[in-house]
């Protein structure tokens, strides 16, 4: 039997209150999974615009899927908490006009999704955070090479 | 209450103090081991390779002030590192280049699970770059830099 002021002290839940949001942790792997899905779009894009780019784009989609399979995987919703549903991607652009504008853009979206991973470090538990901080670096690593590849040397239809 | 205070805000530091001196040994390693690697490399290959040295020396100093300013001794560098294989061509040293890079790497990610927000940021940032020299020396990318098979 334990004595009441023990009881107390492990704070009933209220019951007049809504139902608590995510954690600032869910909310920050649940931004990171969202980003890390319009990547893949993006590539999936430029990659149905611009097929003989595949073997080029191949290892760095195939490693934007594993980061994702990552996150969703450490997604874990109590079920008394109340969460929106993921934000559907945006409707997609139009693709860039040529093949080496499209690896441009990809370098770009790369480093910018490099960059707001780091900004989510703060709110995330250090283990997920070193998963984030991982999978930024590999984003950096993308970018890098992105920017030295050359699509009309593979391939000139390409250019 | 205070001294519980202390003694929690002393283990925050002391968990730092050992992840930057993880790094410093790593960094202080890679130092030793672009020694060995540019010794077996040229032209191009010999500049990255003096660039890198160069790179790791200045972490070296920097992460040895960040652990003096934080009241402990930077832990010193070893006389010499011995290689995980015989570094004695081009294509050893560039592996020996890319596996430095891999420990820089690992223990940048320590950093990144302490609470200490600067020094977090600082990690992940530092991975970042090592990641990428890992991966132009090896050529190709991968998915989660530093992170053991374990942790996934």
């Amino acid at each position: 039997m334990l004595p009441v002021a023990a009881i107390a002290a492990c704070g009933a839940p209220d019951l007049l209150a809504p139902p608590p949001g995510p954690s600032p942790s869910v909310r920050t792997l649940r931004a990171s999974i969202t980003a890390e899905q319009s990547l893949v779009d993006a590539y999936q894009r430029i990659l149905a615009a611009y097929p003989a780019l595949a073997a080029m784009l191949h290892p760095f989609l195939s490693q934007h899927d594993e980061h994702l399979a990552q996150l969703k995987g450490r997604l874990v919703i109590p079920p008394h908490v109340k969460v929106t549903p993921l934000p559907s991607p945006s409707a997609p652009a139009s693709p860039p006009a040529s093949a080496r504008a499209a690896i441009t853009m990809l370098g770009d979206a790369e480093r910018a999704a490099a960059a707001a991973q780091l900004g989510r470090l703060a709110a995330a538990t250090p283990s997920l955070a070193q998963l984030l901080a991982s999978i930024a670096a590999s984003e950096a690593t993308h970018a890098m090479a992105l920017s030295s590849l050359n699509p009309a040397a593979l391939n000139p239809a390409a250019g | 209450m205070a001294r519980r205070a202390r003694g929690r805000e002393n283990a925050v530091g002391s968990a730092a103090i050992t992840a930057l001196q993880s790094v410093l040994a790593a960094e202080n390693a890679a130092v030793y081991g672009y020694g060995l690697a540019g010794a077996q490399l040229s032209g191009g290959q010999f500049s990255a390779a003096q660039q890198d040295w160069t790179v790791h020396r200045m972490a070296c100093a920097a992460l040895s002030a960040m652990i003096t300013e934080r009241g402990a001794a930077p832990g010193a560098a070893a006389v010499a590192y011995r290689p995980p294989f015989p570094v004695t061509g081009a294509g050893a040293a560039v592996s020996l280049a890319a596996m430095l890079e891999d420990g820089v790497i690992r223990a940048y990610l320590g950093l990144v699970a302490l609470d200490d927000q600067a020094l977090r940021a600082f990690g992940a940032v530092r991975m970042q770059a090592a990641a990428i020299r890992a991966a132009s020396w090896r050529g190709s990318t991968t998915a989660f830099p530093g992170l053991p098979a374990s942790a996934l």
